[in-house]
């Protein structure tokens, strides 16, 4: 039972002003609590950019191959201005987007199947840690023989690099399900139906979201390569030519672009998780 | 104090009456998995819990009571013989009986609400209807406040009184209870034994309660069943609990019940 700490020394200041005083202090020091981690993190990354800019223009480095911040953020803005930036994007996400879309629905779908019955285990254990153990970066140059140098290539990329770790945290997020609730479930009378719904699922959907998280990632590294291999569009296909070209500044941007979107999925994913888990027992802080 | 003979363990009630509960020459295998050994549970076992009636089943340790209980339960079947709840023949679980567990079992992403309520949904019972149903019930176990919480904040007790208020709220006939409280520390306990005692008497169930804890089953009961040694377990004794209702804590300390512990101790030290 949670038990709610009351401030009982409240009333225990010896004097007027100090309790005043006290007040203040207090007000610094929750500002700092509440948002140290914000603070801290932001430090953190002016720090680095800070160094990267003063290296490269102290000629620490050689400028014409590392760049700096300040000519990445001009680059930055040309590549949306007229630089074919949003085109590049588009492209980008379309492939992402339908392909991690593929991947999630057959991922779950068959996730959910293989973890329930264990027959479709047997059968498909092998198959899935076969396919896991090769390298899918590696059949790039032969998605571009089956499907060509435009965007299925890519899409089927996408949908293999980011099927696997959906599919297997799927897998075993089912296969994991508390059996002692299975059991108060049964006891009740649960069709095999509201046992998924009701215990299955929920029990499942931690690792299910791990997985989404893994698949969010090895999705967008499948697709900059297969761009990187061979495109002709893209945020990688940017990358590429512009590092073919040592137009740097405009590589790191287009890096900068993909870094993006990154952090920017997996915040809408935390967000999700944060709402499901609002059960659990909170393990640190 | 009487002593009833095993088999002859049914008061004179007319057989098959609502929320009677009838045991009649149970045996219960199991194979085990590695070596493809049978191995068998529980014997013979047979005796009647008659509608609002309290009996608990005590054992030695291993002695199968909770493999009995989960036939009953109609989770596992039985090898031989039957169960029959109001005279019907169990064979499978159903609404005329629900089991609390000695581990809670919450569902950890739902509330106390929502826990409660958990039977009656998969009962397809109207939504209203059975957040009414479970707030009484929650009500009933006195955890009145609480119905937001999440079982993670609530402690052993209270969970285990949510596992209780969610058995009852399906309105069983039956309650079957498996070492309900063994799980919590000593004082909780005997908090939890007055409360089953006190709900219990408001909502007229026939229970079976299984403990290993003497003083626990002849306390709560009106009847107990002393179970043998495992393997092939039979019951060896039931006893007649001739103490009054309602019953305060400290008769536990006065010699009727003080003979009715030894009794039962030596019974089973000696089975």
């Amino acid at each position: 039972m949670t038990a709610t700490i009351v401030q009982a020394d409240e009333q225990t200041s010896s004097g007027d002003e100090s309790g005043l005083e006290d007040l203040e202090v207090n007000r610094v020091r929750d500002f700092w609590f509440r948002r140290q981690r914000a603070i801290i993190g932001l430090v953190g990354v002016a720090l680095v950019v800070g160094s990267w800019e003063l290296s490269a223009d102290l000629k620490l480095v050689n400028p014409v191959f590392s760049s700096k911040p300040s000519a990445i953020a001009i680059a930055l803005k040309d590549y949306f201005d007229g630089g074919g930036g949003l085109h590049a994007l588009q492209v980008s996400a379309t492939e992402f987007g339908i392909g991690f879309a593929i991947a999630l629905v057959a991922g779950l779908l068959l996730g959910l199947a293989i973890g329930w019955w264990r027959f479709l285990d047997y059968l498909f254990d092998p198959l899935i840690n076969v396919g896991y153990a090769v390298p899918r970066i590696a059949l790039v140059p032969l998605f571009v023989i089956w499907f060509g140098i435009g965007i299925q290539s890519k899409l089927a990329i996408v949908v293999l690099s980011a099927v696997f770790p959906i599919l297997l945290n799927t897998i075993t997020g089912v296969k994991t399900t508390d059996a002692s609730l299975l059991r108060v479930a049964r006891s009740f009378k649960a069709s095999n139906v509201q046992l998924f719904r009701t215990v299955v699922l929920p029990g499942a959907l931690p690792q299910i979201v791990t997985g989404i998280r893994l698949g969010i990632g090895l999705g967008l590294v499948g697709m900059i390569v297969g761009e990187l291999v061979s495109s002709t569009a893209g945020l990688g296909f940017t990358i590429e030519t512009a590092g073919n070209n040592f137009q740097m500044p405009l590589m790191f941007a287009a890096v900068a672009v993909v870094s993006a979107a990154g952090v920017f999925l997996s915040q809408m994913l935390r967000i999700l998780e944060r709402r499901l888990d609002r059960w659990r027992p909170q393990t640190h802080e | 104090m009487s002593l009833t003979q095993p088999g002859f363990a049914t008061p004179p009630i007319a057989a098959g009456g609502a929320g009677e509960l009838a045991i009649d020459h149970a045996r219960i295998e199991f194979i085990a998995r590695r070596d493809n050994k049978k191995y068998t549970a529980i014997g013979d076992v047979s005796f009647t819990v008659a509608p609002e009636e309290f009996v608990s089943v005590v054992g030695p340790s291993g002695c199968g009571k909770s493999s009995l209980m989960l036939a009953v339960a109609g989770l596992i079947p039985l090898a031989r013989g039957s169960v029959r709840v109001s005279g019907k023949l169990v064979t499978g679980p159903e609404h005329d009986r629900a089991m609390v567990f000695q581990s809670a079992s919450l569902l950890p992403w739902r509330s106390v609400v929502g826990n409660v309520s958990y039977g009656l949904e998969l009962m397809k019972v109207d939504r209203a209807q059975a957040r009414q149903r479970a707030h009484e019930m929650i009500e009933l176990v006195g955890l009145s406040g609480f119905e937001s919480n999440y079982p993670h904040e609530l402690s052993g007790g209270m969970q285990q009184r949510v596992n209780l208020a969610r058995a009852l709220a399906a309105d069983p006939l039956v309650l079957l209870m498996d070492e309900p409280f063994a799980a919590l520390d000593a004082q909780t306990r005997e908090l939890m034994q007055d409360e089953l005692l006190r709900i219990w008497t408001e909502m007229k169930k026939s229970v079976m309660f299984v403990t290993h804890q003497i003083d626990e089953a002849i306390f709560l009961a009106d009847r107990v069943v002393v179970l043998g040694r495992g393997p092939a377990t039979k019951v060896v004794k039931v006893v007649e609990i001739p103490l009054g209702r309602p019953r305060p804590e400290s008769i536990k300390r006065t010699p009727e019940f003080v003979a009715i512990v030894d009794d039962i101790w030596t019974t089973i030290r000696g089975a």
